[in-house]
């Protein structure tokens, strides 16, 4: 413990000279920038600046890709809130109410909370990666892909709690979502399903122009329709700042997400998207009003913008301590790390304590630098939905054109847009939710690999989900969800045969 | 007004003819003048995406155009190869290839085709490893294929994708050694280290070089290599050969522009790419990747460019059975 404190204070010290705090700074704002135009996420950000880093010592290089990789998650939500468009895939859960409150004149609660929410978990996962590093690290080394599967069916029984209408209808957008998602190379075999000899299709439909057609080119449409000339915003703004209902409202989805996320990040494969899921879909089981989710509850945007952001403090602990990246940005920083000629392992702390907790400490000013930087520009941002529509929707198309050229160059992806965007309008039209239909399209293939992947390391086995502990833990927790969805069923039913 | 207007417009022509003129005096243009984009079938991040960034930087200055690297993931490489068939064969889009290439020729039934493309130069080629926990029981490879026979299919080797050189890589021990293995496939090189650190598998077949962030771990220990000499980062290591299995094979990577491009240029990039392979930084960064500084120029490469092909088809041919 006391040895923890003292290598702080020396990762202070490091990260306290200028150069360094001057690459945080510039880190978390190109970050932020990044998160707010949707599109090109972290990892595209990162992968182009890594050259950049040459030419910085190591403990700078990292401490300005994890603000980058921050800057991006605070910056993502802004999009979310304001324009209903995901700044990056873990966003999209911020958007179910997120928006809404924007649309209610109470977009600045809705920012201030998630820039809050999101620093409190940061920080807190921060202490939670000093203190828990190695024994968590080795820990994170007993999952495979049994594990994985086990994880993502919980992840799939939720799918359900995504939606705020008919359930019916979450489900066929969800069975909608786990067949698009088999477009493309199968995951084991590396056979094309559905691919039609098209070169563009063999990864799959592309997850980003999907969700920016479905969320933002939809919204595009239908804002259209009104004729008013008005922003998006009609009411009055009614407060820049969350007030003391909020606050004890958020408390404990914040708490609750911080934690969701910390430990959904430390496990391989456990992303941002699924912690956020997980917080949303926990909040509104334990809320006492859940059916006021998807129409504005702070309770939706408090969750899942903390869990988001601890997930990521917690995909650092295998990366620091035992040099495994847990995501495709935690794979980039060690690919950084590595031409800098430090490779991160359980000697990292030993051989290069400097590094280590330099990064840390980076990250508790990296939260604060956000925090400054988020919080005064919400009055800015707030005004931006007072402009006309007529105004500011060619920009957030042109937006979303940039965002998804840039992934892969290709005006296929384009074309991907656009087509959900009408797809989307349609959804909208007939109230069909896009959030189950995305989460079921990211979970699907993931959990098509774990579970193939455990058959075959199992010698075909099924028994292989039962017999090893975690997996055992997690396919628990996703029959006891199943069956504490039928309890109100059931009382329902008894109630019905009542004289 | 007309006759002024008759007499400038003539002038007008006659010096738009003559400052074009010397273009086409010239007949070729000085090549290049435009940005070279490499195009990388792969997302970002991976050891040859990021060698082919540090060069193309190095690049830039000396050829005083852009080198820009694009990446174009899809099937394993074959979307960037789709794409460098329908390009224009001027030598302005190139694009990286490694063993691959002709192992998707066999699978896409020539929709790829690994002869459309004329190599420019190899930047590097590694051996593959066979990889064990160092808490497994085997010390050597002998000991290793002994359990493997003695256990047909229970030892589980990992690879990087069913098909992909690895994996053709792990088929090629079975068939020489006369082992049955399970093959376990992952998405990357790292995964297949992460999972045997973890020991959810028993070996691995990818080459260090991908795996090196669960090498530096030390928990590792790899038991061959199959190059035809021993490893330079793993002296210690002995090679297939060495150990009584007749297998040489390694993974190389390199880049190849469309068939028809002109020689010259072709020679003007291979030329450009050796330039910048030996820069100090480059050099560096080679080292910090775990490849080794063995590129070939373009003659040589194209012995093991075009000889790929009857080394791995017959074990691909073998697989569909």
């Amino acid at each position: 413990m006391l040895d923890s404190l003292s290598g702080l204070l020396f990762g202070f010290k490091i990260t306290f000279q200028p150069e360094n705090l001057f690459f945080c700074f510039a880190g978390c704002f190109v970050g932020t920038l990044i998160g707010v135009l949707p599109g090109i996420g972290p990892s595209g950000a990162l992968a182009i600046l890594l050259p950049a880093t040459f030419y910085l010592s190591p403990s700078t290089a990292v401490i300005m890709l994890a603000g980058i990789y921050y800057g991006a998650m605070y910056g993502g939500s802004t999009t979310s809130i304001l324009i209903n468009i995901p700044g990056e895939a873990a966003s999209v859960v911020t958007c179910l109410d997120g928006y809404q409150m924007a649309r209610q004149g109470r977009a600045g609660p809705a920012l201030g909370i998630a820039a809050i929410g999101s620093f409190i978990a940061g920080t807190s996962g921060v202490i939670g990666l000093m203190f828990l590093a190695p024994p968590l690290a080795n820990f994170a080394l007993k999952f495979s892909s049994p594990e994985y599967a086990a994880i993502i069916i919980c992840g799939l029984i939720l799918v359900s709690y995504l939606g705020s209408g008919s359930i019916l209808k979450a489900f066929i957008m969800g069975a909608l979502g786990l067949l698009l998602g088999t477009i493309g190379s199968d995951p084991i075999d590396r056979l094309d399903r559905f691919t039609f000899g098209s070169f563009y299709l063999l990864e799959g439909l592309g997850l980003i122009p999907i969700i920016m057609g479905l969320f933002g080119i939809s919204e595009i449409l239908i804002n259209l329709e009104e004729e008013e000339f008005r922003g998006i915003l009609q009411e009055k703004i009614k407060n820049l700042f969350p007030n003391v209902r909020d606050w004890i409202a958020s408390t404990w989805p914040i708490l609750r997400g911080t934690l969701i996320g910390f430990f959904v990040g430390i496990i391989p494969g456990g992303n941002t998207i699924i912690s956020a899921t997980m917080s949303y879909a926990v909040e509104k089981r334990v809320s006492k009003h859940p059916e006021k989710f998807g129409t504005g509850a702070i309770e939706g945007v408090a969750g899942p913008e903390s869990a988001n952001n601890s997930s990521i403090t917690g995909s650092f602990i295998p990366l620091l301590s035992l040099g495994i990246p847990t995501n495709a940005v935690m794979a980039l920083l060690l690919a950084s790390l590595m031409i800098h000629g430090v490779s991160p392992g359980p000697l990292l702390i030993s051989q290069h304590p400097e590094i280590f907790w330099s990064v840390i400490a980076s990250m508790y000013i990296g939260n604060l630098m956000l925090l400054a930087l988020n919080l005064p520009l919400i009055g800015l941002w707030v005004k931006l939905l007072k402009v006309p529509y007529a105004y500011l929707f060619p920009f957030i198309f042109l937006f979303c054109l940039l965002g998804t050229y840039s992934l892969r160059n290709t005006v296929f992806d384009i074309g991907v847009m656009i087509l959900f965007g009408l797809v989307g309008y349609l959804m909208r039209k007939f109230a069909y939710e896009p959030a189950p239909f995305i989460l079921a399209f990211i979970l699907g293939p993931m959990f098509e690999e774990h579970f193939r992947r455990s058959l075959i390391m199992s010698y075909g086995s099924f028994t292989v989900f039962f017999v090893r502990p975690i997996s055992l833990v997690f396919m628990l927790a996703a029959i006891l969800l199943l069956l504490s969805s039928l309890v109100p069923w059931m009382k329902r039913k008894k109630g019905a045969f009542d004289p | 007004m007309k006759r002024f207007f008759s007499k400038w417009t003539a002038v007008g022509v006659a010096l738009v003819i003559g400052a074009t003129l010397p273009a086409h005096l010239w007949g070729q243009e000085k090549f290049p003048k435009e940005t070279i984009t490499i195009l990388f079938g792969w997302g970002t991040g991976g050891t040859a995406d990021l060698l082919l960034r540090g060069l193309a930087d190095v690049m830039q200055k000396d050829l005083k155009v852009p080198v820009v690297v694009e990446n174009k993931p899809g099937g394993g490489g074959v979307l960037s190869w789709g794409l460098l068939q329908s390009a224009k064969a001027d030598g302005y889009t190139i694009v990286y290839v490694s063993n691959s290439v002709v192992l998707e020729t066999y699978k896409t039934k020539g929709k790829i085709d690994y002869k459309n493309f004329e190599p420019i130069l190899m930047l590097n080629s590694a051996p593959m490893a066979i990889t064990v926990h160092v808490e497994s029981p085997w010390k050597t490879i002998g000991e290793f294929i002994e359990y493997a026979r003695a256990n047909p299919g229970k030892v589980r080797v990992g690879n990087s994708g069913m098909g992909a050189i690895f994996h053709i890589f792990a088929l090629s021990v079975e068939k020489k050694a006369g082992v049955k293995f399970t093959h376990v496939p992952f998405k990357a090189g790292s995964e297949c280290g992460t999972a045997l650190l973890g020991k959810h598998i028993e070996a691995t077949a990818p080459n260090p070089g991908d795996m090196s962030a669960s090498l530096a771990t030390g928990k590792l220990r790899l038991l061959a290599t199959s190059g035809d000499k021993r490893d330079a980062f793993f002296p210690d290591v002995p090679t297939f050969k060495e150990s009584g299995i007749d297998l040489a094979m390694e993974i190389w990577r390199g880049v190849a522009a469309p068939k028809g491009t002109p020689v010259e240029r072709i020679s003007i990039l291979e030329k450009a790419f050796m330039r910048a392979m030996e820069q100090p930084r480059s050099q560096e960064l080679l080292k910090k990747l775990m490849l080794a500084n063995n590129s070939l120029p373009t003659a040589e490469f194209r012995k093991v460019y075009y000889g790929e092909a009857e080394k791995a088809i017959p074990i691909l041919m073998a697989l569909e059975k």
